[in-house]
């Protein structure tokens, strides 16, 4: 299941890399595995501008595109394409039971975004969607994608409790419905060969277990009560995310300006090694974290002053109003 | 007096009828005239100061008088300076314009309020709504005196959204504060923070573009240098013009900041040749941008900031860079990819391409006019033109396989001839072009077009 940069072959485009995952993002996550367990050939690009876009993930082979966000998503068009088809062998039988079971995602994806979007995670989804974009638009963009998750969710200060509690009840209920589909099957969750509904459901185990979020519930609900998934996971992880961590010359494609967003067309062939070369992304030292704050607060002081002059300017010469005023010295 | 100085000196400055705009603000305007030591040199000021009272455009009328000093103070004198302001300080606007690309009609309102806070200041706000649901909103202020600076002081805050998806493939939303320094007949210095967000809702952009898509920050220096002999702008036939633009973006500590830096040039001469009033009129124009920061040369500049060329212009009034190529559609000219195949989509747009812009532009054109031997024409002043018109827009891709052979033989160029008709408010061409030479892929515009530039 190695990535080869083929010029000809197909690529996917999805969110940076974080915390030992190929991609950080659980909407793309999916995808990326859904293209290993099909053994298809692909490469990884990395787009970070996009924090809030539906279109991600996307596949590009040539001018054929699937869009995330198109009925289907990258499985649809992968389908259409004749590119790769996972659940191509099922039965009538097992594909019902794997629209049914297709369901049960949905309470696991509003949990695991509920968790990831909580207060306490800021940082982590922080890193995963903003970081490479500059303050002061990580910020907004950030507030306004909690904003819109929140109000999709129906979450509110009024009945935060309460709905938490919903989601989360749902949420093991269906972890609950897939242990016991795991225990009667050996392999994989519908037949012996992996479907789409394993690369979407090891998507999310393996995210779970791999992202360090504070407080996490649906961790403890997995590691304590359902240690068939868990395990199911782990057989499967060496597997899917061996290969993926990013070739030393992969990069993050952030704002244009930063390596290689794209190409012209005059040289699209030429530059196609280059804008998949992407670098990858180096820790900040303490210092430079520091030197970071300090610039910050610096611009912030400069427009401080810069606004307070402006402001205040003209108080002193109000003093001057008076005595100036259509009064003669004769 | 026109023969020797007289000695006067000004022992008071008394200003009335201000009841909203600060004293300082009209003290400052007459500027060096409590310096003056001669009756010349004071009325010189007050000439200029007069001058620096219409610019600032918030009095409906004012006047400098001089009145004799105090008996005890032989050889001096009072300036009183009487101001009217206007009872309503608010104005508004609405029309439909054609803008200069004359893409589309659009309809725009605009809406002043001067010296709310006393400062001669002019508050404004714009709304612009293009056909094409282009969309700009903005609110500003000029200050015309930043306290004793000569120099202009003005703010902007815009929303703005184009449309670029018929010739690029995206839509553009822009959310942005600008601020000058200083802004006078010649140079223009200003900063600009934009945030801006690409997107493609109809998922058709070429792979390029794609990549171009999402969120960045523009934080920018902009200096520019406008020096116009001409003796007009709308027809010269004399003179020089020459403006220069300088931009250098990424001014921050944060290194995920958009960073570029890009440089315009432009140059016009016009001749006077004597008979029917004819002019010949030269001009050039060329642009650079190029990224800045480690590892440069593998970066890709945005591209809301390359250079495009192609659409309907006015070749010899406009100074705004390489954009001039006659004879070419909006956009038309330069690099361009295969958007996305839809195969269930409609068959006319298979094959079509995304325009990429170029970071190196270079034009340059040659405009013959002259009057036409009818009275009516000669009095409006509309007169004919011949123009000729070459271009080329590359990319720093190209950059490692270019030649010069390559360079002169990517040049496109086209000729034509029409009619000019200057208003006071715009320039408008009718133009019958035919292009000479164009390369792969270039959208080319041929017959009759319609051009408008403002003065």
């Amino acid at each position: 299941m190695a990535e080869k940069k083929n010029k000809g072959g197909m690529a996917l485009r999805v969110r940076p890399p974080a915390f030992g995952l190929p991609t950080a993002c659980p909407k793309c996550l999916p995808s990326l595995l859904y293209l290993r367990l099909a053994n298809i050939t692909f490469w990884p690009e990395y787009s970070a501008a996009m924090p809030d876009s539906d279109d991600l993930p996307m596949v590009e082979l040539g001018l054929l595109v699937g869009f995330a966000s198109e009925p289907g998503g990258v499985e649809e068009f992968l389908r259409t394409e004749k590119l790769g088809d996972l659940d191509a062998d099922l039965a009538e039988v097992d594909r019902s039971e794997l629209k049914a079971f297709k369901s049960l995602l949905v309470p696991l994806s509003d949990a695991l975004q509920l968790e990831l979007w909580s207060r306490e995670n800021e940082s982590i989804a922080h890193k995963i969607y903003v970081s490479h974009l500059p303050w002061p638009i990580n910020r907004a963009i950030e507030w306004n994608m909690r904003r819109k998750l929140m109000n999709r969710l129906g979450v509110n200060k009024e009945n935060a409790k309460d709905r938490e509690a919903e989601i989360y009840k749902c949420a093991f209920d269906a972890y609950e419905a897939f242990s016991a589909k795991k225990q009667m099957d050996s392999l994989y969750l519908v037949s012996d060969k992996p479907t789409s509904l394993d690369a979407m459901l090891l998507a999310h185990i393996l995210f779970v277990l791999s992202v360090p979020l504070v407080g996490s519930i649906l961790k403890d609900e997995l590691v304590s009560k359902h240690p068939l998934l868990v395990q199911y996971a782990e057989s499967m992880k060496d597997t899917l995310l061996k290969s993926n961590e990013p070739s030393p010359s992969d990069s993050v494609k952030s704002p244009p300006t930063s390596p290689r967003a794209s190409s012209h067309a005059s040289s699209s062939s030429r530059d196609k090694d280059k804008g998949t070369n992407p670098e990858p992304k180096r820790k900040q030292t303490p210092k430079e974290k520091e030197f970071r704050k300090r610039g910050k607060m610096f611009v912030m002081a400069q427009l401080a002053a810069l606004v307070a002059y402006i402001v205040y300017s003209g108080l002193p010469f109000e003093e001057d109003d008076g005595d100036d005023n259509g009064h003669d010295d004769d | 007096m026109e023969k020797e100085d007289v000695n006067v000196r000004v022992h008071d400055i008394q200003i009335k009828g201000n009841k909203r705009t600060k004293d300082w603000v009209i003290e400052s305007v007459l500027g060096k005239m409590k310096e003056a030591t001669t009756l010349q040199d004071i009325l010189l000021e007050a000439a200029k100061a007069s001058v620096q009272m219409e610019r600032m455009d918030v009095f409906e009328r004012w006047v400098i008088n001089f009145d004799v000093g105090p008996p005890e103070l032989p050889g001096t004198t009072n300036v009183i300076v009487e101001v009217v302001e206007p009872e309503r300080p608010y104005s508004c606007n609405v029309g439909m314009f054609s803008r200069p690309e004359s893409r589309k009609w659009s309809l725009e309102g605009t809406l002043k309020w001067k010296n709310l806070l006393g400062y001669g200041e002019t508050w404004d706000g714009t709304g612009c709504y293009g056909w094409d649901s282009t969309a700009e909103n903005s609110v500003g202020v000029n200050f015309p005196r930043f306290r004793t600076w000569p120099a202009g002081f003005f703010t902007r805050v815009s929303l703005l959204s184009q449309d670029w998806h018929k010739y690029s493939s995206y839509k553009e939303r822009l959310l942005g504060v600008s601020t000058g320094l200083i802004h006078d007949n010649n140079h223009e210095l200003s900063y600009n923070l934009t945030w801006r967000n690409l997107a493609d809702p109809s998922h058709r952009a070429s792979k390029t573009v794609r990549g171009q898509l999402g969120h960045s920050l523009l934080s920018a220096v902009k200096y520019s240098y406008r020096l116009d002999t001409r003796d007009s702008s709308v027809r010269p036939t004399e003179g020089f013009a020459f403006s220069t633009s300088s931009q250098i973006a990424g001014l921050g500590p944060d290194a995920r900041l958009s960073r570029f830096f890009r440089q315009e040039l432009d140059f016009r001469f016009a001749v006077p040749l004597g008979v029917f009033n004819a002019a010949l009129n030269l001009g050039t124009s060329a642009g650079l941008i190029v990224p800045w920061g480690k590892d440069f040369l593998s970066k890709s500049t945005p591209l809301s900031d390359r250079f495009y060329m192609g659409g309907p212009s006015c070749l010899v009034s406009e100074l705004r860079g390489p954009f001039s190529l006659v004879g070419f559609r909006t956009r038309g000219v330069g690099p361009r990819e295969l958007r996305r195949l839809v195969k269930s989509g409609n068959e006319e747009e298979v094959g079509k391409r995304d325009t990429l812009g170029g970071d190196f532009a270079i034009n340059g054109f040659a405009d013959l006019s002259f009057d036409l031997p009818l009275k009516f024409l000669k009095e409006h002043d509309i007169h004919a033109h011949v123009f000729a018109c070459s271009g080329n827009i590359l990319s720093l891709a190209d950059r490692k396989n270019m030649t010069a052979q390559k360079f002169f033989s990517g040049f496109r160029s086209s000729v034509g001839a029409g009619l000019v008709i200057p208003t006071r408010m715009f320039r408008l061409e009718i133009n019958y072009c035919r292009v000479l030479k164009y390369q792969e892929n270039d959208r080319v515009r041929k017959g009759f077009q319609l051009c408008f530039s403002p003065p």
